[in-house]
Order: C-alpha cells, then structure tokens, then sequence
C-alpha cells in the first residue's frame, strides 16, 4: 500500500505512521487559573470518534521520510487514499 | 503400472538422467521434469491417501490445482510436508514420500475410515463428540491423532530467504498468450511493467502447443514477444513466480524460486495498475468413484504428454460436456494411447469432431454419462450409459479416464481484491465482474483471456489489447457445456478430492438447513484443503444450486483468500530471522562494556549494560556494589540511549509551554529545566531535561523509550497545533554519546578532566550546562541527576563518545569511579523516589498522582491541561506515589505485588493499589519500593499488606515519602 505524502509523493506505507482522526483542537476558552471541568466538545475531541465507512479524514506522519504531518482522506472501506491536503 | 515415457517429444532433456527417491524407492526421471511427470513416467499410480477415508489417490493436476498428491520432500531440517508434486522441480537426488498413511501408501490401516464412511457423514465431529462435555479434551487427543497432514521439520531452517519491495506501473500476472500480448500492448504508453508466471518458461499452459497464434506457430510467437519484452529496457520477467495474494494498496506479494544461495525471495510488488491473465482452471466431470487413480484432468493428461512426454495410461476413455476436451483425446491418440471410448453428456455433438473421430476410429458416445469407475486400487475400467437410461449400462475395460468439464477461471486474485464474481451462463463458470470497482477510486485490477472466462485464441489477444489501453472488452456468444444432472450411484462421488466431500455430504448439508455457500463451506470443509479448492468450485455451487432448486448464479461462491497456494513460513520471514529479526542499537562505548564482561540487555531496540559482575560476585552483589559506590565515591554510567532532539529557531519557547505542564519562557540561556509531558487526556507521557544552550538554540532529552515517539509528538505541536511557529526540529539522538558522572567526587573527578570551563558550583549549579572542552574533546555537560547525587552528564559526538569514556574511566581510579549498569542506575532512581514512563506512569498516571502538582503552570494552555478537571482525576481516592518500606528490614517486597489493608478480608479482597518497582536499598540497607496506593499520601506511616498470591508472599510493608535519601536535595545541589 502506497500513501500519497503531499512532499514526497505516493511512498510505501511502512514509512508513515497513523495519527489518528483529523480533529480540530478546541482553543482553550476557559480561564487558565484553575483546572475547570472539561466541557463537552472537549470530552468529544479527547475521547469521542466516528467509525465512518468511507471518507475519513486522518493525519499520517511521514515519519521515515521527511516528517511532514499531513491530513490525507482514506476511504476506510477499501483504503483508497481519496485526495491530498497538507497539514 | 500405467504410466510410460514417449519416446520422442516433450521438454526433456533426455541426456541428462536424474536419480531420485520416492517412498524409498529409487527412480530416474529426465531434466526438465517434475516429480510429478516423473513419477507418472515411472507409472507410480498411488501417490497418496484422502484426509478423511484413507482412500488411494493418484494425480488428477497438472499444476496448482492437484488435490491428491501432496508429499512430503527432503530430508532433516529440510523437510517440506504438503508440497505438491505437481510443483517439485525434479532435481538430482530428490528425496520425497507420502504423507496421511500408515504403515505405507499401498496398505494403509487407517483405509478403514472408508468402511465406516456412512457412520461418519458431514458435520460428523461436530455432532457426536459434544457429549458428555467434560470428555472433549480426550477426544480432542484422539482426533488430533488421527488427523493432521505431513510433519514439520523439527530443526531450525538451514535456506536463505530474501525479502524485495519494487513499484511498477503495471503488473501482469500470467505469461501465457494473454499476458503476453498485454505488455506487450502497452510497451507503448507504460514506464514499467513487471510480468510473472508460475513456470519455468513463459507462454502458458492453456495453449496446446500444435496452436498458431497470429499466423505464427505457438512457440515463434511467444519467443518473439518475450525478446520483444526483453529488450525494451521497460520490463522486469519473473519466471518461476507465484503471486499468492493481494492485499490494500494495489500490493501483490510474489514468492520466487531462486537456484543459488538465496532458495526463496518474497517479492511485495506495489502496482498501479494490474492485469490478471492467470488463466483458468479445467473442472472435472463427477461420477461415483471419481478418486480411483487413473481419473485426470484432460488438460493435465494433455500437458504431461506435451511437456514431459509422460503419458498417464495405455487405454483411456474420455469424459467431455464440451469440444475442448477432444483434443487431448486427439493428442494421446497420436502418442500412441488407445482411446476405448469419448463419452460425450451432449446429445448433439458437432460434425467436424464427429467426423475425427470416425477417421481416428475412435468409438464415440454422445448422449452418454459415465456411471462410475471399476478398480480396487486403480481405474481398471467404467461403467457407461446413456444420459437417463441407467438400464442400458456398459462396462468399458480402460486404465485411464479423463475428464474434460469446461473451464474455471483462476480469478482468485481478483476476489482478493474485494471484486466480485458473476455467473456466466455461457460458459456455466464464475468470471471476475469489471463492475466491482464502480465508485472505487484506485483498483486498477482488470482480467483478461481465459481468466475472464474467454478462451478462443482471437478473444484472449483481443481482451488482453483492451484492458492494457484501459478498456474494457464485450464478450462474443458462444456456445455452452451442457449441465450435467448428478449421478445417482451408491459409490461415492468425490466433489473435494483433498478433504473427502462428496456430492452426499453436500445433499446432507442443503437438509440440515445450511443455505449460503459459505456455511456449506465450513461445515462439510469443502474447498478448506490446501488446494483451497480450486478444482471444487463449480462442481460445489452447481451441487449445492440443485439442493436448493436455484439457479447457480444465485449461489454465489465462497471467497478464495490468501495465500493463492502454500507459502513457506520460511519465505514470510525472509532475512529477518535470527540477528536480523530486531536489530540491535549498541552505543559508542558498547565494545568497552563488552570487554569488561557487561551483563548486557535489550532496553528497548537498544543492548545496554545491565551490570558490571566482577569474579565471584552474584548479579545482586554486584548491583548492590554498583549503586553503593554511587553514593560513597563516584560512578559512570553510559546514557548514549537517551532520546536527544535538537530545537531551534526564536518560538522554541512556545512550542514547549504547548507540549511540557510547566512554563519555559522563563529559562535563561545556560540553564536547564525538567519537563513532564502529558497526553491530550491528560495521562504522563513522558519526561526528561531540556537545555536553553542560547537564546534561540535549546537541547532536548527524552526518556530511552520514547524517543521516536517525543519526535513524532513534537514535530504534530509544530505542524497541526502551532503551524505559525518559527522552530526546527531535528533528532540527533545517534549523532551524540553521551554518559553520566554521579556521586559526591562527580565534581572532582570533572575538575580532573582538565575542562575549560569553570565547575565549581557558582559556575556549574544544579540544572545548568557549560559547553567547552574536557580532556581535549568538545564537550557538552550537564549538571542534572538521575541518582540524586552531584552528577553530570556529558554529551559529546559519538565518534568521540568512547575516547572520553576511557579517559574518564583511567583518570577515575584516583576517584573510586566504577561504571554502574542500568540495574544500579534503577536502584539509584528508586532510592530518589524518581518516577519512570512504563512503572509508574503508566498510561493512566496524572502529573498529580506522581506528587507532579505543583509544577502545572496556571499560566498557560499545553496539551493535556483541560482533561486534568475531570472529576474522576481529581478524587482524593486516586491511586498516588508513595515508597513502602518492609516492616521487617531483612523482608524482600514482592514485585507486582497488590496493595491490601487486610488479606483476610472476604474474597474479592479491595485492592488499594500496587508495587511498582522494587529494589534492594544499600543506602538503607533494606527492601524498599515505589508504589501506586489509593490515598496513599494521606496514608504516611500506615502499615498495608503486599500481596503477591502467585509467589504466596504476603509482606507487612510501611507506606512513606517516596524520596528515601536526601528529601531535602542537600546531596544534588551541593
């Protein structure tokens, strides 16, 4: 299997490793001098994801290669890389 | 005694005799053989006995298909079992036997299974050997007795294996006409093909070889397009290769066979477009007794004689529902066969086959079936009649009976790939449907030739030019075999030769309420051989279709997997075996530890030394010497494992206040500071020093486990969290050595080394760092601790890693300096009440638990902060570090142990916590340990139980502050 790094191109596989899902990390909007409760879009970000059969965005590090994290969509069906977006 | 050698024809080499054994008798086949055309040379009829009946059974195949003569070869540790002799390259000195028998493949004992068969039906196992339960593993031992195929060998493999990774443009699969003239198509419009083929020499096995092709004769026309391939720079030829599976990605993994050193290499070919011409297999015709030897495929009969000039009889009769098939009654009949008999299922046959075999006088018999073979141990003749009429059944005398059912693609690989199978009416077969990939992005898998279920020569060019430009190819009409309705015959009609499924196990199956092909599949174990069943497909769903009273397409079939054919485990681990298998990572100083006879040890991918055993001492004595001296005198320490990461760059400062729970903005060039790093749900990750060298140059460490993964965390804050910061990152882990100077004469021991910076403590307190030159070697030093003595850690290149190492071990003699191993260096770390990721922080630890509280900066966001307010993490329960120490001095603490207040209470007894890492304490002079304990701050100088029910210790231990020497950090500042 051949994931497409945006930098190096279609590369074999086992130079990457999975990042998981491509979420975006809550700016923190709470006050910064006491712990605070967690909010739920934090619980979402920190515990909560979808298992879609499809599109999936994800981050892939292209980490024996030139290092470069980057967001890819993979059909999680039948692991088609769908097209490449830079992280 | 059946089988014979033509005189003249086939791909021999008749000068060239080799000798070779089977069941310890000696023979001689030709080079050019397999054992198989050998053995059938030789007229070996009983080659093997079934799995399940013990039934005789000779060869059916020519190639990948054969279900019967699976034998074992070789000798020792070379010792293959369940290799087919279709596939043994005959070579001089060949050693091979039958496996499943015993005492031997002519009188096998077990052969009364087949006189008990109809007490052992489908689903036998499962029905009768479920009561009483409690009997099972008895009749699990008997069962497994008696079952099982070939013997492994018991010694390690002695062959070399060879593991290549290649992209190609284009991968054809199969050699024969077909796949030819694909690449040769698209020589034009592609950069790089990769053709492979099973055989030793391309063109195929489908075509008889008296064919033309183009005009030319069969074999001008394969050795022009091979020299065509050959020559153009573009394509790689892989002959002796099978492609066993596909995988995601577009991956096919190949295994070729080698002569030379190497016996195996596994190719995984990444492609971007694929071409399946691999083929089809022919399908036998069903009658009772089909397993006799004797019964063969026409096409297998066809390719012996043409191949190897081995002919598989004297007297055959021929068994056909289509015109293919006559030809190899044609052909034999040429070599010299006497042909009793061409049954023929079809009432109309057409006149030009009609006619040769008038002229051949050949008797022929359209409209007729063969009820069943005649024989004890081999085919001695069939009983004929015609289709419907039972009554007017006819003995035919014959050693041979061929049967020729029309053609099964070999889409196998095209399944692997997730595509479907359609039903073909036109050629009653499964051919691989090109819609699968509708809606699918990359799949680039298309067949062609007979693999797409067209076999007239002008379809196979024709389909193998169109997918090779991207095209799809419109199937001509054709005629079609004639279904053959299922003989009643009290003799057992075998469906799978290799597992002993018949037409009546199938039946049976359909009764109990098995529908999907499936279900059938696993529960009569048809097509579960290692031949994973590829003469038994059709036959199975066109059986298990009349069952029900379905149409075949509505069947279905059950989904080949990987592997095509057998693999040797041999091949799947390649090279990576032995040495190879995990690499070990060794340090600058590794020759040095091994010359002072280091105790060494895998730390990760690293070999570090764990003691330094001195004569005479145990591994304890010596690790109690090691860290003693630590704390007396001085010791060393090699380091060179830890994880070192180079940041540069004006916001490097930021990135860290993102990744670290404590603030960095505030470090002074010159000094260091401890990190901790948390996980974005707040668990401890890892930790380690970072050095400010200058205002916008900072050195990082990290713990020896996690070095790769800090990196990858590092470089994501960078990239996805922080992308407008200005930091560059570089690992630089393998471009220092690096070793660790502890103990109260650190300082005077460094003061020897002649640096050319200051070290007195004003100049090099605790957490800082001098760069210069010691002992005439550029230096980097930091005063940090991992004992909790005055220590530094000095970091130089690594090419000069091992001249400080010496240095500093000749100048420490004045010192009392001894090295000390990675078990002292725990020792140390314990006595300081030090945590480590994989003991203590375990993957659910919070700064908190560690006694970390007071480093969380309020001032700033970092990864990991928000999660920490969840009120489960902050109960006053949670389990937190605390040292125990043995009530009784002369106690050992049990490791692993649980923590409970009373052993006696009722089962399930609370557990309060557990022993994290234990350690016999020479600054103490006791057992001492570090713990996770429920509460456990609140808890100083309560006394707890350390329970270890597998060792049946039960330990009084005391609950204290972890930090067991120096709490007040008088010894590391000082």
């Amino acid at each position: 299997m051949r994931i497409p790094c945006p930098c190096c191109g279609p590369r074999a596989m086992a130079e990457f490793s999975y990042g998981g899902a491509d979420l975006s990390r809550p700016v923190a909007s709470l006050p910064l001098d006491a712990p605070s409760a967690p909010d739920a879009e934090w619980n979402d970000y920190v515990y909560r994801r979808d298992n879609p059969a499809g599109a999936h965005r994800e981050l892939w590090f292209h980490a024996a290669g030139c290092r470069r994290w980057f967001v890819a969509r993979r059909d999680t069906r039948t692991n088609d890389f769908l097209s490449e977006a830079g992280a | 005694m059946s089988g014979w050698r033509a005189a003249t024809g086939g791909r021999i080499d008749r000068a060239q005799p080799i000798e070779f054994s089977f069941n310890g008798r000696r023979f001689v086949g030709y080079e050019g053989d397999t054992l198989a055309s050998a053995l059938i040379a030789n007229g070996v009829d009983i080659l093997a006995r079934s799995f399940k009946y013990h039934r005789p059974r000779g060869l059916v195949a020519y190639g990948a298909d054969e279900p019967n003569a699976l034998v074992e070869v070789g000798e020792g540790a070379r010792r293959e079992p369940n290799v087919k002799a279709t596939q043994v390259r005959l070579v001089p000195g060949l050693v091979a036997r039958s496996q499943n028998c015993w005492p031997s493949v002519g009188f096998d004992l077990m052969a009364v299974n087949d006189l008990i068969a109809p007490l052992i039906p489908s689903g036998f196992y499962y029905k009768t050997f479920k009561w009483p339960v409690s009997a099972w593993p008895l009749y699990e031992k008997l069962i497994r007795g008696a079952a099982g195929m070939g013997r492994a060998p018991a010694e390690p493999d002695p062959d070399a294996y060879e593991t290549v990774h290649r992209h190609t443009h284009l991968l054809v699969i199969g050699a024969g006409v077909t796949g030819l003239a694909a690449a040769a198509a698209a020589l034009v419009h592609v950069e790089s093909i990769l053709i492979v083929d099973e055989q030793e020499a391309f063109g195929g096995l489908g075509t008889v070889e008296t064919a033309r092709v183009e005009g030319q004769p069969y074999g001008d026309w394969v050795a022009g397009v091979v020299a065509l391939l050959r020559t153009s720079g573009k394509v790689t030829l892989l002959p002796r290769s099978t492609a066993y599976g596909h995988y995601d990605g577009n991956r096919v993994c190949l295994i070729e066979e080698v002569s030379g050193p190497v016996r195996l290499r596994r190719w995984m070919v990444d492609a971007d477009r694929i071409i399946l011409a691999t083929g089809a297999f022919e399908r036998p015709l069903l009658f009772g007794a089909n397993d006799r030897p004797g019964v063969m495929l026409a096409s297998a009969a066809q390719a012996y004689l043409h191949r190897h000039a081995a002919v598989p009889g004297r007297r055959c009769v021929l068994y056909v529902n289509n015109d293919g098939g006559y030809e190899a009654a044609f052909d034999l009949h040429s070599a010299g066969v006497a042909i009793e008999a061409i049954v023929d299922a079809r009432a109309a046959v057409d006149d030009e086959r009609t006619a040769r075999c008038r002229a051949a006088g050949i008797r022929h018999l359209p409209g007729h079936m063969i009820a069943h073979s005649t024989g004890r141990r081999r085919v001695t003749g069939c009983v004929v009649h015609p289709v419907g009429q039972p009554a007017a059944a006819m003995s035919l005398p014959c050693d041979l009976i061929l049967t020729a059912g029309g053609w099964s693609p070999a889409a196998h690989l095209f399944t692997h790939a997730g595509g479907r199978l359609r039903h073909e009416e036109r050629i009653g077969a499964l051919v691989p449907d090109a819609q699968s990939w509708d809606g699918r992005v990359s799949t680039g898998m298309a067949a062609a030739g007979a693999c797409a279920g067209l076999f007239e020569m002008a379809d196979c060019l024709a389909s193998a030019r169109a997918v090779a430009a991207g095209n799809t190819y419109t199937l001509p009409s054709g005629a079609a075999p004639a279904p053959l309705a299922p003989v009643n015959t009290a003799a057992k009609q075998f469906v799978d030769l290799q597992n002993d499924v018949t037409a009546a196990d199938l039946g049976l199956a359909v009764r109990e309420g098995y529908r999907s092909i499936e279900h059938v599949k696993r529960y009569t174990t048809l097509g579960m051989g290692t031949d994973q069943g590829k003469l038994v497909g059709l036959n199975g769903v066109d059986l298990i279709a009349a069952a029900q009273g379905k149409p075949a397409a509505a069947i279905g079939n059950s989904r080949p997997r990987p592997p095509f054919s057998p693999v040797t485990f041999g091949a799947m681990a390649g090279p990576f075996v032995g040495a190879l298998f995990s690499p070990a990572r060794t340090t600058p100083m590794h020759g040095w530890h091994e010359e002072q006879g280091a105790v060494l040890a895998n730390v990760g991918s690293w070999r570090r030394p764990q003691l330094y055993r001195r004569p005479g001492e145990s591994e304890m004595e010596a690790v109690i010497r090691e860290a003693g001296n630590v704390r007396r005198h001085v010791g060393i320490t090699d380091v060179s494992t830890l994880g070192k990461i180079d940041l540069q760059g004006p916001d490097v400062s930021r990135l860290l206040d993102h990744v670290y729970i404590n603030g960095w903005s505030t470090l002074q060039p010159g000094r260091c500071r401890y990190g901790v790093m948390l996980r974005e749900d707040g668990a401890v990750m890892d930790d380690g020093t970072t050095t400010r060298l200058s205002a916008d140059r900072w050195f990082m460490t990290t713990t020896t486990g996690n070095a790769e993964r800090i990196l990858a965390h590092l470089e994501r804050a960078r990239q996805v969290d922080l992308p407008d910061l200005d930091v560059t990152i570089t690992p630089v882990t393998e471009q220092w050595g690096a070793m660790a100077i502890a103990g109260p004469r650190a300082r005077e021991l460094l003061a020897a080394l002649d640096p050319d910076f200051a070290v007195d403590n004003a100049a090099l307190p605790f957490m800082s760092v001098a760069e210069g030159r010691l002992a005439g070697i550029e230096a980097r030093v930091l005063r940090v601790s991992f004992s909790g003595e005055r220590a530094y850690e000095i970091y130089t290149a690594s090419g000069d890693a091992h001249a400080m190492w010496t240095t500093i071990a000749a100048a420490g003699d004045a010192f009392g300096l001894m090295p000390y191993g990675t078990e002292a260096m725990m020792t140390l770390r314990i006595e300081k009440g030090l945590f480590v990721p994989g003991f203590e922080a375990d993957g659910r630890t919070l700064p908190d638990d560690l006694g970390l509280g007071r480093m969380i900066s309020r001032k700033k966001e970092f990864i990991g902060r928000r999660s920490l307010g969840r009120p489960a993490f902050t109960a006053s329960d949670r389990k937190q570090l605390v040292g125990l120490m043995a009530v009784d001095r002369a106690q050992a603490i049990p490791r692993g142990a649980q923590i409970v207040r009373d052993p006696a209470m009722p089962v399930p007894v609370p557990l309060d916590g557990h022993v994290t890492s234990v350690t016999f304490s020479p600054a103490l002079d006791r057992w001492i340990a570090l713990a996770l304990v429920a509460g456990g701050r609140a808890a100083m100088g309560e006394t707890r139980i350390a329970a270890s029910p597998l060792t049946n210790e039960m330990v009084p231990v005391t609950i204290c502050n972890p930090v067991f020497i120096d709490p007040d950090g008088e010894r590391l500042r000082g």
